[in-house]
Order: structure tokens, then sequence, then C-alpha cells
């Protein structure tokens, strides 16, 4: 089974030839990795009713990113599996524990519980990317350094998503307002209070560089 | 240390910028080329006998790459301890897969696939006929007569104890069940003490101990059960290249993983290449490794292919483990003014179906440190139970210990009208105290210093503790808040490990270690002490971590919140022998004494100026001298792999020195458990910021987190999903409350603030 097969053929204008041409030039990220959700016709994908366009364009980090995605995949299993984004973690698969935030848009969502072809048309920010090109760091993972704030640091990703959405909306928050703000985020290893002194101080570094 | 420019100085560990940029790469974050997928089949039952597998649909399905049952997972092979003990594999240990399993959620045949969901798919049409045994989830209630037994054989482990000298013989399984009178105790509210299966203890005269006190109390107390719940869940991924195993997992500790993996599999340790730099939590389920983190490599071995083993949460409540509850009976005997003149200990642990647990044990020798009662005994058993089985969890039986403790001498306190610091303080231990029982030569252990009657001075100023009393049990509204007070301890710690480290022509010092690292840092941390006397600036130290094809020393288990306190040590010796070394290649080429050079500044100098060359320089000059000196030569005491590692890294390392960091002379790879410390292991090593922080201060409950945050601000999904049969089913929310809600999440703060 080849992944051109599994290509469905664009009800619009476009030929299965073109369609073909368009996915070879979109890269090998997008073939190589596509171990997970290899969208086997081994179990009958593709042909489903109600079936969407697979290829899609996504818009991470900046980038506009070319993956061929099924119905039911997720915005975490997308970012981890296809595009290889594997800062953003998977704890419990099911919007608990927050390891898997991303913003959408600016706005934090569990990537886990999001369908990656609802995004579309949409700007995805991970932790990939927060730091600048040039190495410089953003003032919330800076301040986590600075702090030590984590421990095993499997939920970090998460909390510094939360945290940076947060404070987009709240550039100057009280220390409560700010653990209401990551209140969706679980650290296993209790690590709150370093957490809470770590997003305090990112914000306080946030507040700095833009006065 | 007031002049150390590392030890006790902030710094930043040399994992933290990958893992705050996402670049840190845990088990799951690894793919391989060709790699295949596996899915477990997890029984239905909490006790069950496979009967027949009929794989022939799911083998026949495009994409299914193969299958394994628990006949083709090798047996546990038989360990030598410690002390160099013989310790025969128990038959009825843990196994990767089973044909017999023990609990609802137990794995017991596995499929790899081309992906994930085709390997899901293959579980589902697998029939197995199944013969469905008797099962007990209670381990108290299994002792009621004609109750149900765990297993076939009984409800309860014994655990014979082994004549000096002689191998540890296997714990074996007894049905037990209550006489009529014990019924009668049970059903009164108290645990019946009269049957007990593991070796007990005792010290001082507890029957005089009752006669002479004031006041006796006699409770019964359960703790529970948590579940590890780590973030991380146990996934691995395994491949096999040139006969030798290269394996991804998450564990705490790495180079003693490798052990685990070789007992496991039936191998040798040279074969196996380990890689787990970070572990994304384990809190004692990962001590070393998951059994089932063997699977992958048994199905990459019959396929030829890279296999990963993504847990997911479902099957973490499960394999994950959890601590054991302890079911506990305290009798309890103080004078009038508090002093505790006997503690007669019972208890039972609920040690799910595998091997019978330490948990009750280790309790009640804290609560011997901790009240240093004037006599005391103990004696318990580990209950059989059909659920997950049981690892040691933050502080195991410590914690157990105190919850069971420390309701009591509340009580007490409030009987005999003590104040409720004070009475801790009459009853704590101080100095070179010692608890629990004698060994065989009639020694006590004791702690080599402690300073519980202080730690409570300082907590009660600290907390302003006469003031809180008052406020204590006052009703405030529909709430009534209480202020009580807790002492608490672990000792754990051990000797026999290996510090590693290179110097070479390049002035840099590269350190080796075998140390895990699970985000308490002790990884790191420990090495600055290396760094420190070496007189190397952090800046110019590589250290190597995570990866066992990379020459890694012998360490410890990163467990029990010893790693700090056993691998500073190695680190201390480590570099006491490198000193050494400087100072002979200097007083060889300069002149002199080797004890007239002093090793500083990233230069080996003789004393109060004058001659010298730099670390660099002596690394060259190792070089040319060999022996010893470049790591040719290692001491005869360091472990059998440190010394593997020594032969490997030969052709990389230039100039390399190895030591062990036994603290006596006696061989060391023969590991001896040390005696306990109390407070010595946390304070001796405090390395660093992270130094502390460990294991022992986490006991969020997993499941309480997520019952609270349910009221708060979370993160959007924009669709539902449920779990239906073997794959979730996704239902879009309608767009319309998604905008709405996005509307809410960026007004709400502004509203907060008017």
């Amino acid at each position: 089974m080849t992944f051109q097969e599994q290509i469905p053929l664009e009800p619009g204008n476009k030929s299965r030839r073109t369609f073909i041409k368009m996915v070879i030039a979109s890269g090998a990220a997008v073939s190589a990795s596509a171990y997970l959700f290899r969208g086997s016709t081994l179990i009958g994908q593709g042909s489903l009713p109600g079936a969407v366009e697979r290829l899609m364009s996504l818009n991470v980090n900046g980038q506009m990113r070319r993956v061929d995605v099924m119905k039911q995949e997720t915005l975490a299993m997308t970012l981890r599996y296809k595009l290889g984004l594997t800062g953003t973690k998977l704890g419990c698969d099911r919007s608990e524990c927050g390891a898997c935030t991303v913003l959408i848009d600016d706005v934090p969502h569990y990537s886990c519980s999001v369908l990656t072809h609802t995004v579309r048309g949409k700007s995805i920010q991970t932790i990939e990317g927060l730091e600048r090109p040039d190495g410089t760091l953003h003032p919330v993972q800076q301040a986590i350094i600075d702090e030590q704030g984590f421990q095993c640091a499997f939920c970090m990703s998460g909390f510094v998503m939360s945290a940076v959405g947060f404070l987009k909306t709240n550039p100057n928050p009280t220390r409560e307002e700010l653990a209401h703000g990551i209140s969706g985020n679980l650290c296993r290893c209790a690590d709150y209070d370093k957490i809470l002194r770590s997003m305090m101080r990112g914000a306080a570094y946030m507040q700095k560089t833009t006065t | 240390m007031a002049d150390s420019k590392l030890v006790g100085q902030d710094y930043t560990t040399p994992d933290l910028r990958a893992k705050v940029t996402g670049r840190s790469k845990y088990a799951e974050d690894f793919r391989a080329e060709g790699m295949l997928f596996t899915k477990l089949l997890l029984s239905p039952f909490p006790h069950a006998r496979v009967k027949s597998v009929d794989a022939s649909a799911a083998l026949a399905m495009p994409g299914v790459r193969a299958i394994l049952t628990a006949d083709e997972v090798p047996g546990p092979r038989d360990q030598v301890s410690d002390a160099g003990a013989l310790i025969k594999a128990n038959p009825r240990s843990e196994k990767a897969l089973t044909n017999e399993p023990m609990y609802q959620g137990e794995p017991v045949l596995a499929v790899a696939a081309v992906d994930e969901l085709t390997a899901a798919e293959a579980i589902e049409r697998i029939k197995i006929r199944w013969e469905r045994l008797p099962h007990s989830v209670d381990p108290v209630a299994s002792l009621l007569p004609g109750a149900s037994n765990a297993r076939v054989e009984g409800n309860v482990w014994i655990r014979p104890t082994a004549p000096p000298g002689q191998p540890v013989p296997i714990p074996e399984v007894m049905d037990l069940k209550w006489t009529q009178a014990e019924v009668e105790e049970y059903r009164a509210g108290r645990l019946p003490m009269g049957k007990d299966t593991d070796p007990s203890w005792s010290y001082g005269d507890l029957e005089a101990g009752f006669k002479k006190a004031d006041l006796v109390l006699d409770e019964t107390f359960v703790t529970p059960n948590t579940s590890h719940q780590c973030l991380e869940s146990r996934t691995s991924m395994a491949y096999w290249q040139n006969g030798k195993l290269f394996i991804h997992l998450s564990t705490q500790s790495t180079i003693q993983t490798v052990m685990s993996v070789v007992r496991w599999l039936d191998m040798k340790p040279e074969d196996v290449v380990l890689i787990s730099e970070y572990c994304g939590g384990g809190y004692g389920s990962k001590g070393t490794g998951s059994v089932t983190d063997i699977i992958p490599a048994l199905l990459a071995k019959k396929t030829g292919q890279p296999v990963q083993m993504r847990v997911s949460r479902e099957e973490e409540h499960g394999i994950g483990g959890a601590r054991p509850a302890v079911h506990g009976r305290m009798k309890i005997g103080l004078t009038k003014d508090g002093r505790i003149t006997a503690l007669d200990m019972y208890t039972v642990v609920e040690g799910g179906p595998y091997g019978p647990g330490n948990d009750g044990n280790t309790a009640s020798r804290f609560a011997s440190l901790l009240f240093q009662p004037e006599s005391m005994g103990w004696r318990g058993m580990t209950a059989i139970t059909n659920t997950p089985p049981r690892r040691a969890q933050s502080q195991p039986g410590g914690m157990q210990g105190i919850v069971l403790m420390e309701p009591l001498i509340a009580r007490c306190a409030r009987k005999l009208g003590v104040d409720q610091v004070q009475i801790r303080k009459i009853n704590a231990p101080s100095g070179k105290a010692k608890f629990g029982p004698a060994d065989a030569r009639g020694n006590r252990t004791y702690s080599t210093s402690c300073f519980v009657k202080e730690a409570l001075d300082k907590g009660a100023a600290l907390f302003k503790w006469d003031e809180r009393k008052a406020r204590s049990g006052v009703r405030a509204g529909n709430k009534v808040r209480g202020s009580g007070v807790a002492i608490s301890a672990y000792n754990a710690g051990s000797v026999g490990f290996d510090g590693l480290f290179i110097i070479k022509p390049d002035g840099k010092m590269y350190i080796q270690t075998g140390i895990g690292n699970l985000g308490t840092e002790s990884f790191s941390d420990c090495q600055r002490v290396a760094a420190e006397m070496m007189g190397v600036p952090w800046e110019k130290v590589v250290l190597t971590w995570g990866d066992t094809s990379r020459n890694l020393p012998w360490s410890c288990v990163s467990g029990g919140s010893q790693t700090t306190h056993a691998m500073t040590r190695a680190a201390h010796a480590v570099a006491t022998d490198g000193i050494k070394k400087l100072q002979q290649i200097a007083a060889k080429d300069l002149g002199g004494q080797p004890g007239d050079y002093v090793v500083a500044n990233e230069r080996v100098a003789r004393r109060g100026g004058g001659a010298g060359m730099t670390l660099a320089h002596a690394a060259q000059r190792a070089i040319e001298l060999g022996g010893t000196y470049d790591g040719h030569e290692v001491p005869d005491d360091s472990s059998r792999r440190s010394r593997k590692s020594r032969r490997t890294s030969r052709r990389a390392s230039i100039a390399s020195w190895t030591t062990c960091a036994s603290p006596t002379s006696a061989p060391s790879f023969i590991r001896r458990r040390s005696a306990d410390r109390c407070s010595a292991a946390r304070f001796s090593a405090s390395a660093t910021r992270s130094a502390s922080g460990g294991c022992t201060t986490r006991s969020t409950a997993w499941r309480w987190r997520a019952g609270s945050i349910r009221t708060s601000r979370r993160p959007f999904s924009t669709c539902r999903r449920t779990w239906r049969g073997r794959q979730w089913s996704f239902r879009i929310l309608k767009p319309r409350s998604a905008r709405a809600a996005s509307a809410s999440l960026r007004l709400r703060p502004a509203a907060a603030r008017c």
C-alpha cells in the first residue's frame, strides 16, 4: 500500500494526477512520519461517508505544513506523530491533564481533544514555536530556567502554553488569577508552588520587555 | 563550605533548556524507520485462566505482523542480592504477559502491527476462551471463613526466614482464615491480631510496658491504596542491531534498569543498550523500569522491526501499580506525661497479586524511629488481592506508618491533656537514636544524627503553633478548621557505587553518570561536588547521562530519596582519587612530593605558589604515563559494570580516573545496604538548590486533582470524545458554543479586573 493510493479524489476541479503531484511536492515529513494514522485502507478509512478532505495545510508555529489527516485524527496526534513536534505531550489523551495544551489562534486548547481538520486556516502555536530563531527564549521559558520551575517536566509544555495564552489576555495577573488561568493543567510532581513562581516571574519579564 | 564555588550555589541543570523548549525526548518521542506499534489485550476479569487463543482472524488482517503470548515471555531469572546472596526468582512474580491474569486490566497478549489502529483492531478480533476463577479484592474480607481467595493456592504470603548463609527462600502462598472468635472481633470493628505470617520482631518488655502505662488505647486504622499515575505512562520502544537490544523506556534509574531488563529477558548486560535521558515521573513505580517494558523488545526480535508500545492512561491504571493499603491495629500505652511505654503494632498489607509487600514492616520501623516506644512489637502479613500490582510509592511504608500513628498519637495527647507538639517532642528521637529490631548479633540499627526536637521547636515557632492551636476547631460559617502536627522521616541509603570522569587535553572535565533523570536533578547535582573538588568551572564540565552505550558507571537505584546522598559520596570519592593522581603527575614532572601540590582553578600547582601545570597539560601527561593515569588500570574495588565501561571507553577517553565510592576498603561490588541514616541523608549532600524536593514530598492524589479542576478554567476541547470499545468516537461541539467559550475566555479576566 503506498501513500498516494489513499488520497481521496478531491471533489473539486483538481485531477487525481495534480493532486498527487501536490502531495509529492509537499515534502517527506508528511509521508515518512505517518506511522500512527497511516490512514490505511486496512480498516476502511477514507471511504466512509462524511469523509473530509485528507490533505490539508496547517499553520504551525508560523510555518505552513502540508499534512495528510484522517477525519478522526486529533491535533495532538498530528503534531506529535506527523509533524514530529513531540514537545506537545500526551498525558491522559482525554482532556484531563493538560499536557497537550497548544494555542489555537492564541487561545489554549487541549490538542488531544481537538480534531485536526477543525483547525484549518487557524494559527497553531506549540512549545517549539516559542523560542526565537536566534535562540532567545520566551520570557515564560526563561523564567522557568531561572526558577528551576519543574521536576520531571512532562507537564511543562502544557503549562507553558496555558500560561502564555493566559498572559495574552491578562498580562499583569495576581498569583491567584494566574493559578486560576493555568488550573486546567496537572503536575503529578505537585510542583505547583515553583510553577506559579516561574510563571509570575515570566509575567514580570514580559512586562519589562513591553515597557 | 563558605568558599565553595559550585556546591550550595544556584545553577542551571544541563537538561533544563531542552525541557523548556520541547526538545527533550521521552520514551514515546522516539521514532525508528519501519517501526511497528503494539497494543495489549487486557484481561476483562479480575482472575481467570486462558483456555485457548484463536488469533487467526487477527493474524489474517493486512498490516498485522506478529502476536506475542505469555508462553513466549522468558521467566524472570534468579538474582544476586546486594550482599552477594542468591535470590531465587519467585515463579509467582509479575510477568510481562500472563495466561492467568490476576487483576482486571492485566496484559495477556500483545499484537504488533503497522499502526496503532490496526493493532487495536486485531486485538478486537482475537478470540479467547476464558475459565473464570474465584477472586478477592478485599484483603481483610478474604480472611473471613468461606471467602474466596485471590490465588488458587490461597490468600496470604508466607515468607520463610533463611538460615544464615542460605539463599533467601521463595515466598509461598497459604490459605488463612479467621476463627469464629476473630470474625466476631472483626465485626466489632477491631482487626484481629492473631494471625501473622511475616517474620515478626520486638524489643523491650511489652507486657511490663502496658502495665506501667496510665493510658492504653487500642485502635484499628486503614490507609488507602493510591495509584501512581505518572504523567508519562510506561511507554517503551525497542529494536535489535547486531544481536544487541536497544531499548528506550521510562525509568527512574539508568544503569540499574539494565540489570532488570537483563533479568526479565535472560540476557547479558553487555547486550543491552538502554536509553532514558528523561523520565516523566516515577514516584517509585519506575524504580528500575517496568516488566511490561520488555514486550516491544520481544516483538521486535520476532518481527525484525523496531516496535513501540504506547501505554494509554487506561492501561496505566492497571500496569502502573499502586501504593499498598495497610490495615493496621495499634495498641499503645503511655504514662500520664505522654511518654510511650509500649506499642504493639499489627499490619495487614494489601499486596495485590504479586509477592509479599514490605510496607507494613517499614511502617513499623518508622513508628519505632519517630516515637521511640520503650518497648515495641510488630507482627503482620501480606494478603493477596486481585487488584493492580503494588509498587513502592514515595516514602513506601513510611507514609503508611505516619498515617497509622499520627491520629493515634493525636488522640493520646487529647486524652492525656498534653500539647500535640509536646507529646511528639517527649517521644522524639535524638542523637544516635536506636530503632527497630536487633540484628543477629543483638545490635539495633541507629540513626547517625537526628534533630526532630529542634525541628518541632522551629516549626512551632514558624507556624505560630500556640496562636494556631487556639483557633483550631473553631467554626467559621459552614467550615471548621483544625490544626495539627505530624512528623516524618525516611531512611534509605546505600554505598558501593562508582564515580567516573575523564579530563581530556582540551581541559574539560567529562563526567559520566549512571543516575537516572527523573526530575530530581540528582544526576547533575551530585557531580557538582566532583567539579568543585577538581577546581573545574561548571562551564567546562560535560555531563553524560541516560544512554548506557556511552560508558556509564555503576550507580544507585534512584529511589527512596537516597540518590543525592549515595552518589555525592561516589562523586567525592572519584574526585579524591583524581586529585591524588594529579598530584602524582605533578610531582613526577616538577619534582617534590605529591603532597606538595594542590588542585585548584583548573591547575595542579605547588602549595603556596610556584611551579604547576594546567589540567589540560596534566591530562596530556597522563596519556603518556598510561597505567592507572589514563584508565588502563582501574581500582579492583570498582564494579564490574564500571570496568566494562572503562574498557569500551578507552579509545574515546584519553585520561580517565575511576574509583569506587565505598567508604571502606571492602570489595565494593558487594554492595551493602548502609546503616539507616535518618536525617544525615537529608543534610549531607545539599549540593544544589534542586537537591531537595526529591521524591518524598510529592503525594498528589491524581483523582482528587482531576475532580477539583472540573470547576476551574481549562483549555478547550472542540470535540467530545467517548471511548467505544477500543476506539474513541468523536462528537464535534457546536461551533457557536466553542466560539462563545473562546469569547468568554478572552473576556473573563478583564471582567474580573473590573
